[in-house]
């Protein structure tokens, strides 16, 4: 791996996993030190502390894969699986499944003059993008769809129940989904494959608001989408990587971050944000904020792979030093799982 | 698209193999009509537009066997699995190096264009030109998103199907293990800027722009987007053309040198050397009733078209001449293989840079038995023992090392 700075430090021995990442939108997700992707339709573990590769569920041809925190379940997050069919949600290791979402079809149209019209209706139909909005009583899982839908599940950890859909006026599938604030100042962003950036003002009882003032990206795909605070960190198609502000809702910041497709990226609390693309590049932001000023922290070529997935992690043994850190990269029709630190990998933790 | 794609490099491979082992121009150019004729029958290429899952590879070979005998031409399995693999690795490698999603429609019009140029012949043409208008019906609609839906989906058949190719390995395009090589910095992605440049906004204006300096990746190795547009009328991209052609195109600069990397994986055991080689399992789905049906159906549908006139005008085509190139001793290999790593020899070169005597004779012994099947003396009733003498003449000459 070529680097331009000595901030990470690439792990001396490659993790070879079982099965190769596919190329889909942000394959590699984390949480406390177990890392998530997607090979085909099966979801594949990696446990950084016991250094293992554990296969996960089977499913149906997976679009994208979330972690996400439901306050009343407890520390362990929570895994959502969307599919092709559909969206399950799995406890953190996916040994046991929590709740199934299936894709609503469309019903037939009474001028609707054959099958093929219906089948090409139903082709491409999946869930894409998740993310959780706190209340007082319960929390929401919002789920995306490619009928351009945002689907809100009310849960409580052990329950769940399907509360509410509401659909974006444009109608265009949703590419990606974020929540950002807390209390009553949380909002819910959406990204669309018509390149728009939605807002949504959240209701407790599920019948989200869509709020003036959508960002239009044409001929821009949005591609993954993390939080930080009040500022929303949005990849493109374009390989542009833009910060908004997600209160003012205001485009601040736009970084040409890759010269081809961006398929992840990753925030840290402190700012950092990794973000890969298709070039084989692994870039390293600071920006902390949509007020901030951007510098890069690393920037690496991971050569001959088209990289698929980036997320932050801690090395085995990093708890204590909580100015350590780990990125894991994954590339399409790769076993090789980077794991890069920036620590060097030779000192005894 | 699937079927569209590697059909192109199909008929890639079957011309220069063609060329290679100097068969008649008559008998070659019937060849590749037949093929093409058979792959654009109204028909058929009716049912590949029909919204659908891609098919897994072993109904890909299905189709693929069919279509390759809807001609006068004959194939040994062992030609067959060669061919379809170096079907897959072209299509892969096109896959990969697209710049941005929308490169896949240039993949596939340049190979309809190619493969009409490559047969001169009017009905043909006029086929081709019919299955260019359904593309541009079927895909000018599809948005941003949609097209990166459809590679996403088009790569996943491909996943882990890592074949080393001959002429890949020579222009760096694969890795030692079979991997895709992505190149690093080139042209840009249609509506992608130099990395490194940072605008702060306010209200909708920029008012300030830095430029940092992402990667090993300088500045002057990127190079403006070549797509003149996101969907163009103008064919402007190198992938989908000729690769065995001894002038072959070159997509984008090779990869920066990996001397410094370590993406090669950990020494794998036994167990999974076939790894490499394995074909990607065949989903639950493709084994229902619904899905088989649906393949039969499409295979009915090559049966349709215009076949052969006479089964005495058959003739058995080795693709891969030489000595067993999946053959780890073989002088002929360009880089020794890894155990369980399969390796196709594809020369571009000469003609007649392998055991030309027996070529030969065997050429003459095909125009012999052309001549015949066209009303010479002799000709009724020695057809099937010809044929069968034929195959068992090829088979002769690929096991003799």
């Amino acid at each position: 791996m070529e680097e331009t700075s000595a901030a990470l430090h690439l792990h001396t021995t490659p993790v070879v996993l079982k099965a190769s990442p596919s190329l889909i939108h942000g394959n590699l997700v984390a949480s406390q030190r177990r890392i998530a992707y997607a090979h085909q339709s099966k979801v594949c573990f990696y446990a950084v502390d016991s250094e293992r590769c554990v296969d996960g569920p089977t499913t149906s041809k997976i679009i994208s894969l979330h972690y996400v925190h439901i306050r009343k379940a407890g520390p362990k997050p929570m895994l959502i699986v969307n599919m092709a069919n559909g969206t399950q949600m799995w406890n953190q290791d996916g040994t046991r499944m929590l709740y199934y979402l299936p894709v609503q079809h469309p019903q037939t149209s009474a001028t609707s003059t054959s099958a093929a019209q219906n089948a090409a209706v139903d082709i491409g139909k999946c869930h894409r993008g998740a993310a959780v909005c706190a209340f007082p009583q319960a929390d929401h899982v919002i789920i995306g769809s490619s009928a351009g839908e945002l689907i809100i599940i009310r849960t409580d950890g052990d329950a769940f129940h399907s509360l509410a859909t509401r659909k974006v006026a444009s109608a265009s599938p949703v590419m990606v989904v974020a929540c950002s604030g807390e209390g009553s100042d949380q909002h819910v962003m959406s990204g669309h494959a018509n390149g728009e950036i939605v807002w949504w003002r959240p209701e407790a009882n599920g019948m989200y608001m869509q709020l003036p003032g959508a960002l239009q990206h044409a001929q821009d795909t949005p591609t993954c989408m993390k939080v930080l605070g009040n500022t929303l960190y949005c990849g493109f198609g374009t390989g542009h990587l833009r910060v908004y502000d997600a209160v003012r809702r205001e485009l601040k910041i736009e970084i040409a971050a890759h010269g081809r497709w961006i398929n992840d990226i990753d925030v840290r609390h402190d700012g950092l944000v990794a973000s890969v693309g298709e070039d084989t590049v692994l870039n390293v932001w600071r920006c902390p904020s949509c007020d901030s000023e951007v510098s890069l922290a690393h920037s690496a070529v991971v050569t001959e792979s088209l990289l698929t997935g980036v997320a932050f992690t801690q090395r085995r043994g990093d708890t204590a030093d909580e100015g350590a850190f780990a990125v894991c990269v994954v590339a399409y029709d790769s076993e090789v799982l980077y794991f890069l630190s920036n620590r060097p990998w030779d000192v005894n933790i | 698209m699937l079927i569209l794609n590697m059909g192109g490099e199909m008929i890639y491979v079957l011309d220069q193999r063609l060329r290679a082992q100097s068969i008649p121009l008559a008998k070659s150019q019937k060849v590749l009509a037949d093929v093409i004729k058979t792959m654009h029958f109204g028909k058929f290429i009716m049912e590949l537009f029909k919204p659908q899952e891609p098919y897994s590879s072993a109904s890909l070979r299905q189709i693929f066997d069919k279509l390759a005998h809807s001609s006068i031409m004959r194939l040994n399995e062992s030609s067959m699995d060669k061919l379809v693999d170096l079907m897959a690795m072209g299509f892969k490698y096109q896959l990969v190096y697209c710049s941005f999603p929308e490169e896949l429609l240039e993949v596939t019009i340049n190979h309809l264009e190619a493969s009409k140029a490559l047969v001169k012949s009017p009905i043909v043409a006029n086929m081709i030109d019919v299955t260019i208008s359904l593309c541009h019906t079927a895909y000018d609609r599809l948005t941003p998103a949609e097209f990166a839906l459809l590679r996403q989906t088009l790569a996943a058949v491909f996943q882990d199907r890592r074949v080393k190719v001959s002429i890949f390995l020579q222009d760096g395009l694969q890795s030692a293990d079979g991997a895709i090589c992505v190149p690093v910095g080139g042209p840009l992605a249609y509506g992608a800027e130099r990395p490194g440049v940072v605008k702060y906004i306010d209200k909708g204006v920029v008012h300030r722009t830095v430029v940092l300096d992402p990667a090993p990746v300088k500045s002057d190795e990127w190079l403006p987007p070549t797509a003149p547009s996101r969907l163009s009328a103008v064919r402007w991209s190198k992938l989908g053309l000729n690769l065995y052609a001894k002038e072959r195109p070159s997509a984008h600069p090779k990869p920066a040198a990996a001397a410094n990397t370590q993406t090669a994986p950990a020494a794998r055991d036994d167990q999974t050397a076939g790894t490499a080689a394995a074909k990607p399992p065949v989903s639950p789905e493709v084994s229902s009733r619904a899905v088989l049906g649906e393949l039969n159906h499409l295979a009915s549908l090559l049966g349709q078209s215009a076949a052969s006139d006479s089964t005495a005008d058959n003739f058995s085509l080795n693709l891969f001449a030489d000595r067993d190139p999946f053959s780890i001793s073989s002088p002929h290999s360009q880089l020794s293989s890894e155990r369980g790593a399969p390796h196709v020899v594809m020369d571009a070169r000469s003609p007649h840079g392998h055991r030309g005597q027996q070529v030969e004779a065997l050429r003459q012994r095909l125009d012999r038995d052309f001549a015949l099947a066209d009303g010479g003396p002799g000709s009724s009733g020695q057809g099937k023992k010809d044929e069968d003498d034929l195959l068992d003449l090829m088979d002769a000459a690929t096991s003799k090392g």
